[in-house]
């Protein structure tokens, strides 16, 4: 029987849903084929948590569990990830392209002498061979190709396949691996990362930003709030980060982040060029303008004409009750 | 005088002559080591009679600057007549009597204009004195202490020294030879009194001082002038003689085929002309002065850019001319990122500069240096060339959509109509940015109204490459000015419009560098034309007091300051007013140089230091002629919480909102 190797990536200790989602995805295929899923946990203290990955439909969990491997180090992850996909004689291997999927994945495939394809929105198996869609020039052509190669590798694009506990409440078997040498010429001193504990816009499914109309520093809670009742990060226009409103982190648009979300919340942004170059990629955008003559209100799927000061705590509100 | 006096004189003079050359030759070798580049000897004799012109009628310093630049004359003029006079004043030490003139009526009016020129230089020397050491000015005593030199100082004590000197040699001389040249000599008369009670032996020994002290500072200063910035006495009317006759800040192109390295990183890559142009710089700061990046507080002086530069290849000579490698990059000690990023290309200093400077290539040298072997750039600048790279535009918004902004218009496209009289060249703010596309329809509107035969590029158009250009991706620009190149190529026209000063700047002066020599026309003076023609007719003034807001590429680049007022002019119904700094003075609006696609984080912004500028004249609208001025002083507005007082608007809006 064959085998999906998937690689299940974590952060500080915590499964990334990124990875539900690669999981998820190769239960699929497995249905199709009658596959075998094995997913592949690497990190430090992640053992009680490796299991939930049985309830997205691995029917293995291989875990490498040691303190050399708690952050992410190219070199000890890809010789951990290669002896996985030797010993369990895998015939396709799926990461998540996020920025350590992205990292990772071309690692495996040069030391396993095999093909990738990288960053794919869509999935599909014929005659035992990987098929995949992917997007060209910044979405404007689909290429569809199938792999060559033994593994076949592919990346899968982060928030794009639904991550589906389809075996809610299953145990699986977590088997510890044989672990290689973990000695790297790569040492991990430390770990930064800016703004804190708060959730980054470039990461985010669904981003709240605030514009000129926001009129001040002070007046931003009533849009972290709507942020905190959707789990979504806060952004911020060049206007709202030049006014020193907002730290140039948050910023959205041509020299800021560039962001496409699933929902984008723009709360008194008039859209200019310079904002929608950073956004316009977000599968949903909502508009929130006194102005209805602003250009974003047009281009928006939703546009609400109205004071956002009114707006916005109201649909807090109801969100709010909504998730109750 | 005496044959030891005279031997003394002799090897003084053979001294500091020999130091003088030995100085100026090595300043002549640095710039002969300069890279190659174009060597500036056409139209001769015209490059003659402008330098000669320029110079000897003072325009250089007088033009922005008439009371300094009045007094700087009588220093020059000083130098005219003393660089004849010491003629005679050295050949007197061996033939007693003598004078270049003989002894007739000319000899007397040439010492009757010594005489004159004599005190004018005084006045002149002391005035800048007091200007320098008093008042203090900024540009030429900011930033400290790159322009804290006791140079000036030294120079115009020479200067004064000379002058008085000679006054109370020929005072001296009068009284001992019992000559009385009163009415030809005045000033000198006025000495010959006050040493009126002397003996004649302490009388002859205070001459001999006074001929000495001023042939002493004459030798001396000859030996100072090529360390100092008083080196622009010999380098600047050069420097003005090999000018640029293209318009000031048209690049060059790089030949990437038979290249190997790209804009600058060393100092030895400079080319002759840039290394000119450090040795010619006055360090007066005008250029300073005008230089919008200095205004907001941001790090870039244009004069401290030529003052470090000549610094730094002084620094490096031995290294320079003994062929070895240079001892340090340029940056980032002798110029910072901070500094060469912060320029808007606006022209400001090179219009200003006495000496014709370009300041502009020289930066973008550096940019280039950074950009393409440095690989060090602002990183805001990388979404907008990948942008450039996929969809030949700096927001990277899909090529496919840039013509949408005709949907519901009637705007032909060219593949559809193959001929037409103007190919209109929309540009990208033009095609995707929503403040842009208005300017577009405004046009589109006028266009047809006039029944003008036009056509658009539509999906075929590509980004001109100005942004890549001026930020140093020569490498990026090329491809876009190739591209656009052969598309014009393909088709039947005229002329082509373009709604952008950016894009006419590129199609215009820099396109036939890839062999595309196309007449161009910016939309306002095809619109000022047709106002003219009376094809299309505009009701007055429905937008209170106006002004016009030059932009720096359409202005100062290319010279067009009367087709956008003529236009104003007919619709504002006599309520036009210039801003402090409006045509060739004009103040950017910072968005120009790649800028646009930066943030501006450091001191204040640009473009609230303009709008503060049209608020002061009481403008209620201001009228602008390009989409990144537009874009800036429209954000400017809002930013400073004032759109209610005042509107920005494109000419082609006030003009299509009044048409009749």
């Amino acid at each position: 029987m064959s085998t999906i190797l998937v690689f299940a990536e974590q952060q500080s200790g915590v499964f990334k849903k990124a990875g539900f989602e690669v999981v998820s995805q190769a239960r699929k295929l497995a249905e199709e084929s009658g596959a075998n899923v094995v997913a592949v946990a690497i990190g430090s203290g992640i053992e009680d948590q490796a299991g939930v990955l049985g309830e997205y439909g691995a029917d293995k969990i291989l875990l490498a569990d040691d303190e050399k491997l708690e952050n992410y180090n190219p070199e000890t992850y890809k010789n951990v990830f290669v002896n996985a996909a030797r010993d369990t004689e895998a015939d396709i291997l799926l990461f998540s392209a996020t920025t350590t999927g992205k990292d990772l994945a071309p690692r495996v495939a040069a030391a396993m002498d095999t093909t990738l394809a990288s960053d794919c929105i869509g999935i599909g198996l014929s005659d035992g061979k990987l098929n995949v869609n992917r997007p060209l020039y910044a979405g404007k052509v689909f290429a569809h190709i199938v792999i060559e190669g033994n593994p076949q590798i592919a990346s899968l694009r982060p928030n794009v396949f639904e991550a589906v506990k389809s075996r809610e409440g299953q145990n699986v078997s977590v088997e510890k691996m044989e672990l290689p040498d973990l000695s790297s010429k790569i040492n991990v001193v430390e770990v930064r990362r800016s703004g804190g504990d708060k959730l980054d816009v470039s990461e985010a499914e669904i981003i709240v930003t605030g514009g000129r109309g926001v009129r001040g520093p002070e007046h931003f809670d009533i849009i972290e709030e709507l942020a905190n009742s959707l789990g979504a990060a806060v952004g911020a226009t060049r206007a709202a980060v030049d006014a020193g409103w907002r730290p140039h982190e948050d910023q959205v648009g041509q020299t800021g982040k560039v962001v496409s979300p699933n929902l984008y919340i723009m709360c008194g942004a008039s859209g200019a060029i310079q904002h929608w170059a950073g956004m316009s990629g977000s599968k949903c955008i909502v508009a929130i303008n006194k102005d209805e003559n602003a250009p974003i209100m047009k281009k928006a799927d939703y546009s609400i004409i109205g004071d956002l000061f009114e707006v916005v705590p109201v649909m807090t509100e109801e969100i709010k009750k909504f998730r109750e | 005088m005496n044959l030891i006096g005279q031997i003394v004189l002799i090897l003084c003079i053979v001294g500091a002559v020999v130091f003088f050359a030995k100085e100026i030759r090595l300043r002549y070798r640095l710039v002969k080591l300069g890279a190659k580049g174009p060597q500036r000897w056409d139209r001769p004799v015209e490059r003659l009679g402008y330098a000669v012109g320029r110079v000897g009628a003072q325009i250089c310093s007088i033009k922005d600057r008439p009371l300094v630049g009045t007094m700087h004359a009588f220093i020059f003029y000083g130098f005219v007549f003393f660089a004849i006079a010491t003629i005679n004043h050295v050949t007197r030490a061996f033939v007693p009597e003598f004078s270049l003139w003989g002894h007739g009526l000319f000899n007397n009016l040439w010492f009757l204009g010594v005489d004159i020129i004599a005190i004018l230089t005084s006045i002149g020397a002391i005035f800048m004195f007091v200007r320098r050491y008093v008042f203090k000015p900024e540009p030429i005593t900011k930033p400290w202490p790159l322009s804290r030199s006791p140079q000036s100082a030294i120079v115009l004590g020479f200067i004064f020294g000379l002058m008085v000197t000679y006054l109370l040699n020929q005072g001296a001389d009068m009284i001992l030879t019992g000559k009385s040249f009163a009415a030809w000599m005045p000033f000198s008369h006025a000495t010959s009194t006050l040493l009126a009670g002397m003996s004649i032996p302490s009388l002859q020994i205070w001459n001999a001082v006074f001929w000495w002290a001023h042939i002493l500072m004459v030798l001396g200063f000859l030996v100072f002038i090529p360390h100092s910035k008083h080196l622009h006495l010999i380098a600047g009317p050069i420097n003005i003689f090999f000018r640029t006759r293209e318009p000031d800040g048209t690049l060059q192109k790089i030949d990437f085929e038979n290249t190997e390295e790209f804009g600058v990183t060393n100092v030895n890559q400079f080319q002759w002309k840039n290394i000119m142009d450090f040795f010619s710089c006055v360090d007066c700061g005008r250029c300073q002065d005008v230089c919008p990046a200095y205004a907001s507080d941001k790090p870039l002086s244009p004069k401290v850019v030529m003052m470090s530069m000549r610094k730094h290849i002084l620094h490096e000579a031995d290294h320079l001319i003994s062929g070895q490698d240079v001892s340090e990059p340029v940056m980032d000690k002798w110029q910072t990122p901070d500094e060469i990023w912060a320029c808007t290309t606006c022209g400001a200093c090179m219009e200003t500069c006495p000496v014709m400077n370009e300041h502009i290539p020289t930066i973008i040298e550096l940019r280039r240096g950074q950009m393409m072997m440095e690989n060090k750039f602002p990183q805001e600048l990388e979404p907008a060339f990948r942008g450039l790279e996929t969809n030949s535009n700096p927001w990277n918004l899909g090529m496919s959509e840039r013509a949408s902004w005709t949907e519901g218009l009637d705007v032909p496209i060219m593949a559809e109509k193959g001929e037409a009289e103007y190919l209109w060249f929309v540009g990208c703010s033009g095609s995707f940015d929503d403040r842009g596309k208005n300017i577009s329809h405004a046009i589109a509107k006028i266009l047809n109204a006039a029944g003008v035969d036009y056509a658009i590029l539509g999906t075929e158009e590509k980004c001109c490459g100005d942004p890549a250009r001026r930020a140093g991706n020569e490498y990026l620009f090329q491809m876009m000015a190739e591209e656009n190149v052969a598309t014009f190529k393909q088709y039947k026209f005229k002329k082509i419009l373009t709604s952008c000063p950016h894009g006419y700047q590129m199609i215009k002066n820099e396109y036939p560098q890839f062999e595309g020599e196309f007449e161009v026309v910016h939309h306002t003076e095809l619109i000022a034309e047709l106002v003219e023609q009376g094809k299309i007719k505009l009701s007055q003034n429905g937008n209170g007091k106006m002004t016009f807001h030059d932009s720096c590429y359409l202005g100062r680049y290319n010279d067009i300051y009367e087709a956008p007022r003529k236009i104003m002019k007919a619709m504002s119904d006599g309520n036009l007013v210039e801003m402090v700094h409006s045509k060739n003075k004009s103040f950017c609006c910072g968005g120009g140089g790649a800028r646009m696609f930066m943030e501006e984080s450091i001191g204040t912004r640009i473009n609230h230091l303009r709008v503060e500028e049209a608020e002061q004249v009481g403008a209620e609208t201001i009228g602008v002629a390009c989409p990144f001025c537009m874009t800036m002083l429209d954000d400017g507005v809002k930013e400073k919480g004032i759109e209610e007082n005042i509107q920005v608007k494109d000419i082609a809006q006030l003009v299509a909102e009044q048409i009749v």
